[in-house]
């Protein structure tokens, strides 16, 4: 890297900048004393102007001066000390001599010497703290080295363009010329026979016109592009710049109707205040001091002044533009005043509320302020309705905070896994550096809070600062989107655990229902044939056996045989009470009109005339088999009632009698209806007739 | 008379096969399951060959109703052939979907009553010459039914007898010669019975059971 004056000794350094400084203070206590007294002796002006504006320019040289020489004292390597301290220096002199020259021609012409030194300084003064100032220092800014190419060749068309402009005061008309335009005073150093070569460098002057404006295009173009610190130091001197010009034209377009008034004192100190807020800004941006606190003091300054702005606009409609309409003129009207006050009272908070916004809009962009990120996460997070809403949220805040490209945060769940919500969705692919901040909850890490930058983008401290804030306030949402997500696994685990029961029941109850069919149908082949076969033997003996012969026998005979009807009907009632053949060949209805047949109740029935899935049927006739068989015994009813219908997608069954009621004990029932997910209900108030109601889903 | 027997327990159709060749009859084959029986049956009816089937409900492959779906394709292709079908269940159910499609030459019987061989001769005799048969147990049962609104009160003892004898499928003459009366008394009776039940008289005796049945399951 190219330094601008080779290396010096940090010591050395500090000392020079600051006689610089001293030199220049006193040039510019010394012009603003001789320009007070060239002031009343006419209204001629040198290369500085009137009094007024040598006081301004000589106090931004001294501060410039007063940079470089801090610049000196503190940041030892950055060499823009130099540029600032000599320029400084360099343009309090030369307007030093600027009115000395005027003093000398016009207050006491001939008396006092100097005129040519005076003026040869004020002249090549003026060009070089130019040139110094306006070129060399912007394109060395801010790290007092020329970075580019670019950079050194403007400085050099800069540095030379205004040698060449300072070679004029070698000309013989130094003096004779405007602005001194002194008759009949010679230059003492004039060198005549230089002239046309004078007047061939003059076009210097374009280049260091050119140079000036390049260097302050290059300057924007820079800003642009910057990222990181090299952009807040940039943005620093162009909102100090912009201030500058605004209050300047301001001022400068008040100046007329304000004059001669007693407004027009403070107007001039605040055109003075606003000129020497650019090398305070220059100080602050090379110096980096509060740099990132910078932002925040605009965007104030910004506001207030919009807000001044705004009270100073409602009190000139109210009290002027109304006044002048109903007819008061001039004249200060106290009603109207008041209710400019009102106005502006009532109005104050919400303007102030909405410039405020556009003023951090202007001075951070598409970033809010800190305070901005987090209170308006606060209120994101509070408008949040779920925890899906709050995340992303909580990405974009983070992202848009710290000017990223995309935002992403993620929750660590049990097992390792983790959820990711980004923003925006989907995130654009990453070109930049990424940086991740852990989300901390009472000690523990729930979650990981990441932003992806853009290409060459940087964060600085502040934004680094503002990811951890971030961070530590989403504790309690990822925790709580941790909880959620935990409690989701495991509500599914319970509903799996649910739906295994449920079909672990049914599974039980079909099995104990295959069991008696498997045992009816054992009956019936086994059992039940045997006692046929037996019945038919017991025939042929009988047969065999007439009664004349052996009447004891034939009557043991008749009562094996009386006895072996009343088996194979028992046997026969007990295989339709473990599982009724009927109701698998034929259905409920069947099934249920044979109970009917055998009832010892009078019965009404009504069965939907309908098949059902086996375990449906099956539970339903239980029921209804279980019911009537406790009607039959306990109830003493006079009659009794079955209704079994379809309603909808689910199988509707009623048992009614007209008995004691009391009745209790169907338990059994109740479990295998709920193995169906259907439900059963008994009614059966002492006294008041029992009524069983099922009801099972059947698709 | 010659008979053919079904039913897939074969020590069974053993032990009928005997009870039958003792009371007279001529067992011409015997069948383990529906299909057998068909061919069986086609084989030996062709010409004539054949009086009556008696056969088993639950047979191969299904055990579910192979005997009623027998019994109608037999009676369908051999009108002239009877066909009893024993059952040990005695549902109703069954004896409807027997006789859903006409009750001639067909007939229900619990196979207990096979002990009786009186009872089972008589049933099979009165399939193989086209009549209706339904066995009392089930009939009784039918009869007896609670009902919360009775009609079968208001008949007489007598009139319920004859309404009993009706519904198994028994004959006018054959009702008389049972419980003792003329025929033009039992004409009486049933006139009387379908009127205070409201039926319409059928036409003969086979569809009047079927209606009487209809009646007693409602």
């Amino acid at each position: 890297m190219h330094t601008v004056l080779g290396t010096m000794q940090p010591h050395r350094y500090r000392t020079a900048t600051a006689a610089l400084l001293g030199g220049a203070v006193a040039a510019a206590a010394g012009a603003i004393a001789v320009a007070a007294a060239v002031g009343p002796h006419g209204p001629d002006r040198g290369n500085f102007g009137g009094a007024g504006a040598v006081t301004l320019w000589v106090l931004n040289m001294s501060v410039a001066a007063g940079v470089g020489a801090v610049v000196g004292r503190t940041r030892p390597d950055n060499r823009i000390g130099w540029l600032l301290s000599i320029g400084g220096f360099v343009g309090a002199l030369a307007a030093l001599g600027d009115q000395w020259a005027l003093y000398v021609l016009r207050v006491r012409p001939g008396e006092v010497p100097g005129a040519t030194l005076g003026a040869a300084l004020s002249t090549a003064g003026l060009y070089l703290s130019w040139g110094l100032l306006g070129v060399l220092t912007i394109q060395a800014f801010p790290d007092g080295r020329f970075d580019s190419r670019a950079r050194r060749r403007v400085a050099w068309v800069g540095g030379v363009s205004a040698i060449a402009c300072a070679m004029s005061i070698f000309s013989p008309d130094l003096l004779s010329d405007p602005p001194f335009k002194a008759v009949g005073v010679h230059s003492a150093i004039a060198i005549s026979p230089l002239k046309p070569v004078i007047g061939a460098l003059f076009v210097g002057i374009f280049g260091l016109m050119g140079s000036l404006l390049v260097s302050v295009g290059m300057l924007v173009g820079r800003l642009v592009r910057a990222r990181g610190v090299e952009r807040q130091q940039l943005r620093v001197i162009a909102f100090a710049a912009a201030f500058a010009l605004v209050v300047g034209i301001v001022c400068a377009n008040l100046q007329r109707p304000l004059h001669g008034t007693w407004a027009e004192t403070p107007l001039a100190a605040v055109r003075v205040a606003a000129i020497l807020v650019v090398p305070v800004a220059l100080g602050v941006a090379i110096l980096r001091y509060r740099l990132y606190d910078v932002d925040r003091v605009v965007a104030r300054a910004v506001t207030y002044g919009l807000l001044l702005g705004f009270v100073t606009l409602v009190y000139v409609v109210v009290v002027v533009a109304v006044g002048h309409a109903i007819g008061q003129g001039d004249r200060p009207n106290l009603a109207l005043s008041i209710a400019a006050t009102a106005v502006v009272a009532l109005a104050f908070q919400p303007v102030r509320a909405r410039l405020e916004r556009l003023a951090n809009r202007l001075v951070y962009g598409r970033r809010a302020s800190p305070y901005e990120v987090v209170a308006g996460f606060a209120r994101r997070m509070a408008d949040a309705l779920s925890l899906d809403d709050a995340l992303p949220r909580l990405a974009e805040a983070a992202a848009t905070g710290v000017g990223a490209v995309s935002g992403r945060v993620e929750v660590l769940a049990d097992h390792g896994s983790s959820r990711t919500a980004i923003w925006p969705d989907p995130a654009p692919a990453a070109t930049g550096p990424d940086h991740v901040v852990p989300i901390i909850h009472q000690g523990e890490e729930v979650g990981r809070l990441g932003v992806t930058l853009g290409q060459g983008d940087v964060l600085d401290p502040a934004e680094e600062r503002l990811l951890s804030d971030l961070a530590s306030q989403a504790g309690v949402a990822v925790r709580n989107a941790q909880l959620a997500t935990e409690l989701q696994n495991r509500l599914e685990e319970i509903s799996d655990q649910a739906l295994e029961l449920r079909r672990s029941r049914q599974r039980i109850v079909a099995a104990g229902d295959e069991e008696r069919k498997r045992v009816e149908r054992d009956l019936h082949d086994g059992a039940q044939q045997r006692l046929v076969s037996l019945g038919l033997v017991l025939r042929m003996a009988r047969s065999r056996a007439p009664s004349t012969l052996d009447a004891d026998l034939h009557a043991l005979l008749d009562e094996a045989a009386g006895e072996l009807e009343s088996a194979q009907r028992e046997l026969r009632d007990l295989a339709r009470g473990i599982y009724p053949a009927v109701l698998v060949d034929g259905g409920l209805a069947p099934a249920i009109e044979s109970l009917a047949e055998r009832s010892t109740v009078p019965l009404d029935v009504r069965v939907v005339e309908r098949r059902f899935p086996t375990p449906v049927e099956t539970t339903a006739y239980f029921v209804v088999s279980e019911a009537l068989t406790n009607v039959a015994k306990h109830a003493h009813a006079s009659r009794a009632s079955v209704l079994v219908d379809c309603v909808g997608d689910t199988l509707h069954i009623e048992v009614a009698d007209d008995g004691v009621g009391g009745a209790t004990g169907l338990r059994g029932l109740s479990d295998r209806v709920a193995a169906l997910d259907g439900r059963l209900h008994v009614d059966s108030p002492p006294g008041g007739g029992t009524r069983v109601v099922a009801d099972v889903p059947c698709e | 008379m010659r008979v053919v027997l079904a039913d897939d327990a074969a020590l069974l159709r053993e032990g009928l096969a005997r009870v039958l060749a003792d009371a007279g009859f001529e067992v011409l084959g015997q069948a383990g399951d529906g299909d057998e029986l068909v061919r069986l049956v086609d084989k030996l009816a062709a010409d004539g060959g054949l009086d009556a089937v008696i056969t088993d409900i639950k047979m191969p492959p299904s055990f579910s109703d192979e005997g009623i779906a027998a019994a109608h394709a037999i009676r369908a292709a051999h009108p002239s052939v009877g066909v009893l079908v024993l059952s040990q269940y005695g549902e109703t159910e069954y004896a409807m979907r027997l006789l859903s499609d006409g009750a001639d030459g067909l007939g229900y019987l619990l196979k207990d009553r096979v002990t009786d061989v009186d009872a089972f001769v008589d049933a099979i005799r009165r399939v193989a010459a086209g009549e209706s048969v339904v066995d009392t147990e089930l009939v009784s049962r039918l009869v007896r039914r609670r009902r919360v609104r009775n009609p079968i009160d208001e008949l007489t003892e007598r009139e319920r007898d004859v309404l009993g004898l009706m519904a198994e499928g028994r004959s006018n003459r054959a009702i008389g010669e049972q419980l003792y009366l003329s025929a033009k008394t039992v004409e009486a009776h049933v006139r009387a019975i379908f009127t205070k039940l409201g039926l319409e008289q059928a036409g003969d005796d086979n569809r009047r059971v079927l209606a009487v049945l209809a009646y007693l399951r409602s």
